[in-house]
């Protein structure tokens, strides 16, 4: 096997800007196929914006990212998406379920019907998140946890090889962060890889395998213990170093 | 079509109103929803008020009231006052909000003085292009029926054919985005969707007033139901009755027939917003009542 193919992601002088304005300069780093893996940083850093351009959400400027050895465009199935709550439509009239099966339509296509392997799948994504009780219920009506579940369930029911997460644990309780982040490296040691963009550096400390350190370019990338160290930190967040994010101003 | 309509129990031409504004307020109630629930109703409002110069440069420019040539000057415009809030948006960098008040008030302005110009050149020809403002249901003949039918008809399909993709991508643009549907595909549908419900409705309900049409029955429906697949069918039933309802009301009592429709249509809303089983307002706040009482009756057993 070659090296390309073990790596799960690899970005390389991404460049982004948002209205001339540079977001993202020199962004390059590779995720390692099988790895639960964070990206921190102070706000502003540009997090989101580099998952999107992972995603081709936003246009790169410059530069170039693979995906599980090839294109987004070639991999669009294995690839899941979790976005930040709040690009979701609000009191959009869904049910639980309903999102959860959207995980399938990648597989299956616009317009035809779910099969009995598509059930499956489901029903595993159903079963692994915990939201059996919730299936028919408006989403609107559901706790930000619980909101949260659906979301991973659609993208397990995606079974994809790539997961990508924004901010999956905002307005989340600490138990079903628990058994989310237990739920994610389940995946990781299946042969997933997870890419979440994650605030909590206590959290990331403790749970993740891999971390990439941006502050608008990569300060710091590979193994947690080695990307964390007090004098990172200190550059990125351009103070003394602190375990947690100072509260998050509005966006 | 005839036949049907003589089996209503109503004169022919008041037949002909009252099941082409059903008709009409069922494919505006269907259409709507994909944009009203992104929080894009106002777009459909300026989008409307910018039917009003198209009505009044396709008259000067064909020089007939001929009301195909009128709505597809109307259509034309209200793309263009689409494209001119993208373009306020993105290239211009306003504010959604900022971008529609410019769009609706110039194009809104802009139609009131063509409309005055072509009324000051007194050929007699002009009387009636007025209806377009407050709307005018006496006059419909069956043509315009049909025209309403299977224009809104072939939209009304594109929606069940694409429904899935539609759902998914209006609740969430990135998802679908990464499945491999630009986002701007949904923008560009939802906005199509609109012009065509705008279009089919400005002449019975009035520029001004069409967004009303589009945005009640979307409301009343989303208060009674949790799910796209029934609300879209909902909101086109509600907007159906205000559609019937009110062009009947406002030709037997004297009244404009747009704001008649409207006021219906709002009483709808009103009434699902309040009554609704599980949503509305009162059987929300009965539940809190009983959540209440039933946790003060438990707090005393336990003491």
């Amino acid at each position: 096997m070659s090296e390309q193919h073990q790596l799960a992601l690899q970005l390389s002088n991404v460049e982004v800007s948002y209205g001339g304005r540079p977001v993202l300069r020199e962004v390059s780093f590779d995720i390692p196929t099988g790895v639960l893996a964070a990206i921190v940083g102070p706000n502003g850093a540009g997090k989101s914006t580099a998952l999107k351009a992972t995603l081709g959400l936003v246009p790169l400027t410059n530069g170039d990212v693979r995906i599980l050895g090839t294109t987004l465009r070639a991999n669009r199935r294995r690839v899941a998406y979790v976005p930040q709550q709040d690009l979701v439509t609000k009191d959009f009239p869904i049910t639980a379920i309903q999102v959860v099966e959207m995980g399938r339509y990648p597989h299956r296509g616009w317009f035809r019907r779910l099969g009995a392997d598509d059930d499956a799948a489901v029903a595993e994504a159903v079963e692994r998140t915990g939201i059996g009780a919730l299936l028919d219920e408006p989403l609107d009506e559901l706790s930000g946890g619980q909101r949260q579940r659906v979301f991973l369930a659609r993208a397990l029911a995606q079974r994809a090889d790539l997961l990508v997460l924004d901010e999956p644990f905002t307005a989340v309780d600490t138990r079903t962060e628990e058994a989310l982040v237990d739920l994610l490296a389940e995946l990781c040691a299946d042969g997933a890889t997870v890419l979440a963009v994650h605030h909590d550096l206590r959290t990331v400390a403790e749970r993740f395998d891999h971390a990439v350190l941006l502050a608008g370019t990569v300060l710091a990338a590979g193994e947690v213990s080695d990307v964390l160290t007090t004098e990172a930190l200190a550059r990125a967040y351009g103070l003394a170093p602190r375990h947690t994010e100072p509260a998050r101003a509005a966006r | 079509m005839n036949a049907l309509l003589d089996l209503l129990p109503l004169p022919y031409p008041e037949a002909v109103v009252a099941t082409g504004s059903a008709v009409l307020g069922f494919i505006a109630g269907s259409l709507a929803p994909f944009a009203v629930l992104r929080g894009r109703a106002m777009f459909g409002d300026a989008m409307s008020h910018g039917t009003l110069p198209g009505v009044a440069l396709a008259f000067l420019f064909v020089g007939v009231k001929d009301p195909a040539v009128l709505l597809v000057g109307a259509a034309i415009c209200a793309l263009g006052a689409a494209a001119l809030m993208i373009g306020l948006e993105r290239a211009g960098r306003t504010a959604p909000d900022a971008a529609i008040g410019i769009t609706l008030s110039a194009s809104f302005a802009l139609g009131i003085v063509l409309l005055t110009h072509i009324a000051q050149g007194g050929s007699g020809q002009q009387s009636g292009l007025d209806a377009y403002l407050f709307g005018q249901a006496a006059g419909m003949v069956v043509r315009d029926v049909w025209f309403t039918l299977i224009l809104g008809g072939l939209a009304l399909l594109a929606i069940v054919v694409f429904f899935r993709l539609l759902r998914s991508a209006s609740f969430d643009p990135q998802f679908s985005a990464v499945a491999g549907v630009p986002t701007w595909t949904i923008d560009a549908a939802s906005t199509a969707l609109l012009v065509i419900a705008v279009v089919l409705g400005v002449r019975t309900v009035g520029a001004i007033l069409m967004v009303a049409l589009l945005v009640a029955p979307c409301v009343a429906a989303r208060a009674l139901t949790n799910r796209l697949g029934t609300l879209v069918p909902v909101s086109g039933a509600i907007g159906a009755l205000a559609g019937v309802s009110g062009a009947l009301l406002a030709g037997r009592a004297g009244l404009p027939t747009g704001p008649v429709i409207v006021l219906l249509a709002t009483a709808f809303a009103a009434a699902a917003l309040l009554f609704a089983p599980r949503r509305g307002v009162l059987s929300r706040a009965w539940r809190r009542h009983a959540a209440r009482s039933a946790r003060l009756e438990s707090e005393q057993v336990s003491r």
